[in-house]
């Protein structure tokens, strides 16, 4: 058998979630203002600024199907 | 003319905005110095703000109406090609308007709950609306210093420019009304909890108070949601309805803390259990309402949804959101000792318990998607590089959390209040375990392989299983009280508790929906080719012949389309013609999806690139059963209408017998 009412005052009396509730919150709006004013319409390029993959040119007959 | 019309609707937003301080002022000194009649013209305030914004929102559909291109809003999302209809819900067709929306749906539910509340919760009314007079009071600064749809052009151009032409659809005139409803409704839960954490009343009387708005507000998501679905899986041409996306993630949040708040709201009606957890589950689904609307107007993520970016309307929005949450957990913290209750969980093998359970498992679903979404933005933020969250991750974590919500279905509904014995739950179940049995068994004959897969099955077979035999024994029980016919006995008792047996119907709805995404995502087709007139492909069952290329033309946009022979057997069944849209003004090209529907499946078919010659390349998927989405969602629907229509004197008289409640225990 639970007792919520016994666990809510245990919760209630230590009170550390308190502080952990809202500084979490906090560091959420910090985050949020951080990352205000960069411009989400560009989409990053996997290919723009990384070196091309090498490669061997292999020399054959083509095939028409 | 025109000119003042829309002169008339600024002015009647700024007089909205002293109006909506004036109420949240007077309504708390009011409660505080004791003066009812201070309260009195607070909720005048408060309806004559809906009569003030109502009329600003008229002046800009009017201007669409009109042309007005001096209505800069107007020029930039209009023009005079544009049919009628999209001219008159162009209003929410980009951000100035779609926040005008936002409010007049805010004003409306602010002054219907100060109507319909105004003599049943005259003790909370006060805070009520302090509360939504303070919400309405951040939007309209926005809306007046920041972000106005009535900004006048001069000199006005001779044509204005484009709506978006992807808004240009059915689907887009009432997929974002939807959505802010649904949104903006849970303003009234969130009011009434700020209300019991300010009076330390938490008991039954708020709960009482807020379950038809929350379901109210659940539906309307829950129909946005969907039909936004609905319309990205037609109009976007990529065969699927949902992307992860974290604009479609963030509409995701509030429906899931607001599935779990109407679900645990029924253990504090009942028992009067989880009162803090309720009051947080309300300001939780309000504050990620709010949330969803920052992420979407400030451009802080990555989406297809994004909107220009604007420093200084984010950082408003930010600090509004900030007020709101911060504001509301503050409250929570500071009155956390009036929500005990002397109420106890009696066993794990009852309704409630069942209830804890399925709050913890949406609340672990909304943490995942709520993790997922935002990872992107905590990693550019420290370390400067961009990378997007996809499907696989969601699919991965989320998908079995939801099969583990509806196996828990099937029991919760059925499950006794306060305690139940295993020998009454294994005698109750062994039925539809058997009948899950057998379709299980079935699923694996039809090529169904994987362990989360099968346990949806399972969940879905035991949820319906269980349905039927619940009611069946109600039935005739019922039945042989009053010796009446099963049939009759039935409709008494639905009619008789509407809210329980809506529950159940929304219940068999969703089984439909994960039923039909099941068998979508299990069992689709898809084939890529290129075509000359006369060739055919055969898909799903079908077989399609390629007629060729041709033009056509609409009011403001012109297209090339393929058309396309289909046949069924020896049968011709239609004739399909996907296109090409081009909309010149807003130099935009669509890809508008030729759809066969059946109870089956899907036929869907998109044009691709034109090869020369009159070749073309052709994109078809046959999706099976994906209909089903959307018949699960109507039956959802009727569900919660049903349940939404139980009367107000029940919940009156829980409210009176709450109130006496409540007051003991606080």
């Amino acid at each position: 058998m639970t007792d919520t009412h016994g666990a809510t005052h245990d919760v209630a009396e230590r009170g550390w979630w308190k502080p952990l509730l809202l500084g979490l919150l906090a560091c959420l709006m910090i985050l949020f203002g951080l990352s205000l004013g960069r411009d989400s319409s560009v989409l990053p390029s996997a290919l723009v600024g990384k070196p091309a993959p090498s490669f061997v040119l292999r020399v054959g007959a083509a095939r028409r199907g | 003319m025109s000119g003042s019309l829309i002169e008339l609707g600024m002015a009647a937003s700024a007089l909205a905005l002293i109006l909506s301080a004036v109420a949240m002022v007077l309504a708390l000194a009011g409660e505080r110095l004791g003066r009812p009649a201070y309260v009195v013209v607070a909720r005048h305030a408060l309806l004559a703000n809906c009569a003030l914004v109502t009329l600003a929102c008229f002046t800009v559909i009017w201007s669409f109406v009109q042309n007005d291109f001096s209505v800069a809003y107007v020029a930039q999302n209009s023009n005079t090609r544009l049919p009628l209809i999209y001219r008159m819900t162009a209003l929410w067709g980009a951000h100035e308007g779609s926040l005008l929306l936002w409010l007049w749906f805010l004003t409306l539910y602010s002054a219907l709950a100060v109507i319909l509340h105004w003599e049943t919760h005259p003790r909370s009314m006060p805070y009520v609306i302090a509360t939504l007079a303070g919400v309405q009071l951040g939007f309209l600064v926005l809306i007046v210093f920041l972000s106005s749809p009535f900004t006048e052009l001069v000199p006005p151009p001779i044509e204005g420019r484009e709506l978006n032409p992807l808004l240009q659809d059915p689907g887009l005139i009432i997929h974002p009304p939807l959505l802010y409803l649904g949104y903006v409704g849970f303003v009234v839960p969130f009011a009434f909890a700020i209300a019991a954490l300010a009076r330390g009343s938490a008991g039954v009387e708020w709960v009482v108070a807020i379950r038809r708005w929350t379901l109210f507000a659940w539906l309307a998501l829950t129909s946005g949601i969907m039909l936004g679905g609905y319309w990205a899986y037609y109009e976007l041409g990529w065969g699927g309805y949902w992307a992860w996306d974290p604009v479609e993630n963030a509409s995701l949040l509030p429906w899931l803390t607001g599935t779990a708040l109407l679900h645990s709201v029924m253990a504090q009606e009942k028992r009067n259990l989880f009162r803090g957890w309720n009051t947080s589950l309300a300001i939780s689904t309000f504050a990620l309402s709010l949330l969803g609307t920052f992420l979407v107007r400030s451009g802080v993520l990555t989406s297809v949804h994004s909107f220009a970016v604007d420093p200084w309307r984010g950082m408003y929005l930010l600090g509004f959101l900030a007020v709101v949450t911060l504001g509301g957990f503050g409250l929570l913290i500071a009155r956390v000792d009036t929500l005990r209750t002397a109420a106890r969980l009696d066993g794990t093998l009852s309704r409630e318990a069942a209830l804890l359970f399925n709050n913890l498992f949406l609340i672990v679903t909304a943490a995942t998607v709520f993790v997922g979404t935002l990872y992107p933005l905590a990693v550019e933020v420290f370390t400067g590089v961009r990378l997007t969250v996809a499907a696989p991750y969601f699919n991965k974590v989320v998908l079995p959390i939801m099969v583990a919500i509806v196996m828990l279905m099937s029991i919760g509904p059925v499950i006794p209040w306060r305690k139940a014995s295993a020998r009454e739950i294994r005698k109750f179940l062994a039925a539809p375990a058997l009948a899950t049995t057998g379709l299980v068994a079935v699923a694996v004959a039809l090529g169904v392989r994987g362990l989360v897969p099968l346990a949806a099955v399972a969940g879905m077979g035991l949820v319906i299983a269980t349905i039927a035999v619940d009611v069946a024994r109600a039935v005739r029980n019922r039945s042989a009280i009053s010796g009446k016919s099963y049939a009759a006995s039935l409709l008494w008792l639905a009619i008789w508790n509407r809210r329980r047996y809506g529950g159940l119907i929304v219940h068999l709805g969703v089984v439909i929906v994960a039923f039909g995404i099941l068998a979508s995502g299990l069992f689709q087709e898809t084939k890529t080719v290129a075509l000359s007139p006369g060739d055919r492909f055969e898909i799903g069952g079908y077989t399609l012949t390629f007629k060729g290329l041709s033009s056509v033309e609409g009011s403001n946009w012109t297209a090339r389309q393929a058309d396309l022979e289909v046949r069924q057997g020896d049968e011709r069944v239609a004739l399909i013609h996907p296109q090409r849209r081009n909309y010149p003004r807003g130099e935009m090209v669509t890809t508008e999806s030729a759809i066969r529907t059946t109870l089956a499946g899907d036929l869907y078919v998109v044009l691709g690139e034109e090869l020369g010659d009159g070749r073309a390349s052709i994109r078809a998927y046959y999706i099976p059963l994906v209909v089903w989405i959307w018949c699960g969602w109507i039956v959802i629907i009727a569900g919660s209408l049903f349940a939404l229509s139980q009367g107000r004197q029940q919940a009156r008289s829980v409210a009176a017998s709450g109130n006496s409640r409540a007051e003991q225990v606080s």
